[in-house]
């Protein structure tokens, strides 16, 4: 894997943001439980450019759905993992797990 | 109903500026959101990162591309203006000097006009990115402008574009305006500022108008967008 591939801390975030909305993850519901989970204020293109960069990557794939009134007559565009993006998410958990492991530091919630 | 329109004139930048092949479910999604309750400020915010960040996202992903863009566009832009001054100073210099308003109109119409070609040339030959190489081309024009021009000889800054045309003819005047030679030697730097941001200005927009790149394509589909991108 050449780190062209690796996913970047904010990729990161909205792939496991993607993996716990399930379907209907679109650019709305994305960026509310991504500012709701992290507390931080999150720019629609920001999240938008993230996912473009996993979408080239081959690790989230989208589709056109429905255009609605609210949205100005513009269609949304869902987005899911792939199969490569979630044993990506699985390997880069596994790493972090292993960097986490054995810091006294970071250990029992103390900074 | 008014306050649940966002600000039309941040979608209209939105919509011409943005460089996402997402760029209408970039809108959609800003719609909805200002719907539910955002402030205007929150809206032209959004819009304004959405735009840096989309073009910032081709810079990086077509970087090769874009520098070619760049390196073809300043190229041309000194071929054109050379060339176009060069017939200007077969007019002989007493006529300048007898009408040099008019002529000083034509000297900048000419640097306009080059600017003009250039744009719409690159555009067409970078036909696939011809929104993030013209507004690179564009933030390059900007900084040349912002940089303290005392450093570049005056006439060799022209090449740069229409707005180093301006800075040199208002900076130095060619000889044609009496009151204009050695201005900038004793200019104060709130003058150079404003000259130089109304160049940088009138530069942007004959580059973005002339390139044909930034018309309203909310009719073509994102698939379609990104099929044109790959």
């Amino acid at each position: 894997m050449t780190k062209k591939d690796q996913l970047g801390n904010f990729e990161l975030m909205v792939m496991l943001v993607l993996i716990r909305i399930g379907v209907n993850a679109y650019g709305v519901p994305i960026s509310e439980e991504l500012e709701k989970r992290t507390g931080r204020d999150v720019a629609i293109g920001s999240v938008y450019a993230a996912l473009e960069r996993l979408e080239d990557k081959g690790f989230v794939a989208s589709e056109l759905g429905e255009a609605t009134p609210e949205r100005g007559g513009r269609a949304k565009r869902y987005f899911h993992v792939t199969g490569r993006g979630l044993k990506e998410v699985r390997e880069t958990q596994r790493a972090l797990v292993k960097l986490w492991h054995g810091l006294p530091e970071l250990e029992g919630g103390k900074a | 109903m008014t306050s649940q329109q966002p600000p039309k004139a941040a979608t209209w930048f939105l919509r011409h500026l943005g460089c996402s092949p997402q760029n209408e479910a970039v809108i959609g999604d800003l719609v909805e959101q200002y719907r539910r309750g955002h402030s205007r400020g929150w809206y032209w915010r959004q819009v304004l990162i959405a735009i840096v960040i989309a073009f910032l996202t081709e810079l990086r992903l077509n970087k090769l591309f874009i520098l070619c863009g760049l390196f073809v566009g300043t190229a041309l832009q000194f071929a054109l203006s050379f060339g176009m001054r060069k017939m200007m100073h077969l007019v002989p210099p007493h006529t300048i000097w007898t009408y040099p308003n008019i002529f000083l109109a034509i000297d900048i119409a000419v640097l306009f006009l080059a600017c003009a070609i250039n744009a719409r040339v690159v555009a067409q030959l970078c036909r696939r990115h011809a929104r993030p190489v013209i507004l690179a081309f564009v933030v390059l024009q900007s900084l040349i402008m912002l940089m303290p021009i005392g450093s570049v000889p005056f006439g060799v800054s022209w090449i740069f574009g229409v707005g180093g045309g301006i800075n040199a003819v208002l900076f130095s005047g060619f000889g044609i305006q009496p009151c204009w030679p050695k201005l900038y030697a004793s200019c104060a730097l709130w003058h150079f500022l404003v000259i130089a941001f109304i160049s940088a200005f009138l530069a942007a927009i004959t580059l973005i108008v002339a390139s044909g790149a930034f018309r309203d394509d909310s009719g073509i589909t994102d698939t379609q967008r990104r099929q044109v991108r790959t």
